[in-house]
C-alpha cells in the first residue's frame, strides 16, 4: 500500500477540511491550507482569495474534499487555482463498493496517486 | 479579488428578482413560513434520493426533490381554511416540523448523515458559478413568464381570494411553482438568504405602500441596496458571505422602519392591484377600490 502512494509522499496539497489527520502522518502528504479553516462555518472572501493564490504560486496539484460537498461548490477553488479536484467519500458505505475500512483507505490511496501523476 | 465578487451578487440579486415578488404574495396569504417549510419538504425528497443510492447534486435526486414539493403544494392548496380557526401557519409548521424529523431520521440510515443536514442552512453564495447561475436564471424565467402570462389568476388568488374562482387549482399552481424556486435557491443561498430575500424587501414595501405594482418596485430596490451593500461589506471586512448578507436584510429593514415615519406613509392595510382592476376582466375585478 505505501508503494501505491509513492506519486503523493511528501507532497503538499490542500484539504477541505481537517479529516484526514492520521492519513496524512502515515502516507506522508501535508494539507497545507484548509478550504474550511473553522469547520461549518463558511470561509470569508479574503480566505478564497488567499487559497487560490497559494494554489497558484506553489503550484499545489490537489485539493481533497469529501464526497458529501456539491462537486460544483469545491469545483470553484480548484479550477481557479489550477488544482486537480479529487473528491472521496469519507465513512466506508457512503460509494457502492466502498464498505469497510480498508477499501476506503485504498480508495483514497489510488484517487490521490492518479490525481499527482496526472500532474 | 473582485472577480470573486461578481458571481455571488448577480446570483443574489438574481434570487432577489423572483423571491420579493413571490414575498408580496406570501406576506399577503400570510404564510410567512411556508418557504422554510418547502426547503425542508425538497430536503427530504433528496435525503430519500440519497437512500436510494442517488448522489445529491445529480439530476434525478433534484427530480426526487421536485416530487416532494409537488407532494408539498398539495398539501398547501388544500389546506387553505377561511373559515377555520385553525390559521394555514399551523399546517405550515406542523409540515416544517415533521419533515425536519423525517430527514433527520432518514439521514441517521445513509453513510454521512449528520454532513448532508449541516449543508442546508447557511448556503454557499460564495462558491456558486456561472454554470449554476445560468440555470438558476432559466429555471426563474420560466416561473416568471408563467406567473406574467396568468397574472390575473395568481394576483387574484392571494390578494383578492373573494372575487377569485377554483381558487384550490390556482393555489395549487401558485405553491408548485413557488415550491420549484425554493427547491432551487435553497441549494445555492441556504435557507437564512432564501428567507430574507423573500420576506424582507416585502414587508418593507408595504410599509410605504399599499399599491401592488409600487410595492414590487419598493421591494427591488431595497433587496439590490442590502444584496450590494452585503456582499460588499463582506468583501471589504473579510467577513463570511452568507451571514453577512442576511444581516445586512435586517439592517436595511431597520432603516426602512425608521424611514416611515420621518416620512409619515400611511399605507391601507389592503394591497391595490392594477391588474385586476382592468377591463375586460374574466373574474370580477376590483374596479370600486382604484
Amino acid at each position: 500500500m505505501l508503494e501505491k502512494a509513492t506519486p503523493f509522499r511528501g507532497q503538499d496539497m490542500i484539504c477541505y477540511h481537517k479529516n484526514w489527520a492520521y492519513f496524512e502522518e502515515r502516507f506522508q502528504v501535508r494539507c497545507v491550507e484548509y478550504v474550511e479553516a473553522k469547520p461549518g462555518i463558511p470561509p470569508t472572501p479574503g480566505h478564497v482569495a488567499q487559497l487560490i493564490k497559494r494554489i497558484q504560486e506553489e503550484h499545489i496539484d490537489v485539493l481533497l474534499a469529501a464526497s458529501y460537498f456539491d462537486r460544483n461548490k469545491v469545483e470553484t477553488v480548484a479550477q481557479r487555482g489550477g488544482a486537480r479536484l479529487v473528491q472521496v467519500p469519507l465513512a466506508p458505505g457512503a460509494r457502492a463498493g466502498v464498505d469497510d475500512y480498508f477499501t476506503l483507505v485504498d480508495t483514497w490511496v489510488t484517487e490521490l496517486a492518479a490525481a499527482f501523476a496526472a500532474h | 479579488m473582485l472577480d470573486l465578487m461578481i458571481p455571488p451578487i448577480v446570483a443574489a440579486m438574481l434570487i432577489l428578482s423572483i423571491h420579493a415578488y413571490l414575498g408580496l404574495h406570501v406576506i399577503a396569504r400570510e404564510v410567512i413560513f411556508v418557504d422554510l417549510a418547502f426547503a425542508q419538504i425538497a430536503a427530504f425528497g433528496t435525503t430519500v434520493a440519497l437512500l436510494a443510492g442517488i448522489e445529491m447534486g445529480t439530476t434525478p435526486s433534484l427530480l426526487f426533490a421536485l416530487g416532494a414539493t409537488l407532494l408539498g403544494a398539495l398539501v398547501f392548496s388544500f389546506t387553505r381554511m377561511e373559515e377555520s380557526a385553525v390559521p394555514q401557519e399551523a399546517i405550515i409548521g406542523i409540515t416544517y416540523v415533521v419533515a425536519s424529523a423525517a430527514v433527520i431520521l432518514l439521514a441517521g440510515l445513509t453513510a454521512e448523515g449528520a454532513e448532508h443536514i449541516k449543508e442546508t442552512l447557511t448556503g454557499t453564495l460564495i462558491w456558486v458559478g456561472w454554470p449554476t447561475i445560468g440555470k438558476m436564471a432559466v429555471v426563474y424565467a420560466l416561473v416568471a413568464a408563467f406567473h406574467f402570462a396568468l397574472r390575473r389568476h395568481f394576483l387574484a388568488v392571494s390578494f383578492h381570494p373573494e372575487h377569485a374562482r377554483s381558487i384550490r387549482m390556482w393555489d395549487f399552481l401558485f405553491y408548485v411553482s413557488f415550491g420549484v424556486v425554493i427547491a432551487f435557491s435553497v441549494e445555492i443561498a441556504g435557507v437564512l438568504m432564501v428567507f430574507s430575500s423573500l420576506v424582507v424587501p416585502a414587508v418593507i414595501a408595504f410599509f410605504f405602500t399599499d399599491r401592488f405594482g409600487v410595492a414590487l418596485v419598493i421591494a427591488w430596490v431595497s433587496g439590490t441596496i442590502a444584496i450590494v451593500g452585503g456582499i460588499g461589506a463582506s468583501f471589504l471586512w473579510d467577513l463570511a458571505t452568507g451571514p453577512l448578507l442576511v444581516c445586512a436584510f435586517g439592517a436595511v429593514l431597520v432603516v426602512a422602519a425608521l424611514l416611515k415615519p420621518i416620512l409619515g406613509v400611511r399605507p391601507g392595510s389592503r394591497v391595490r392591484v392594477r391588474a385586476l382592476s382592468e377591463p375586460p376582466t374574466d373574474q370580477a375585478g376590483d374596479r370600486k377600490r382604484e
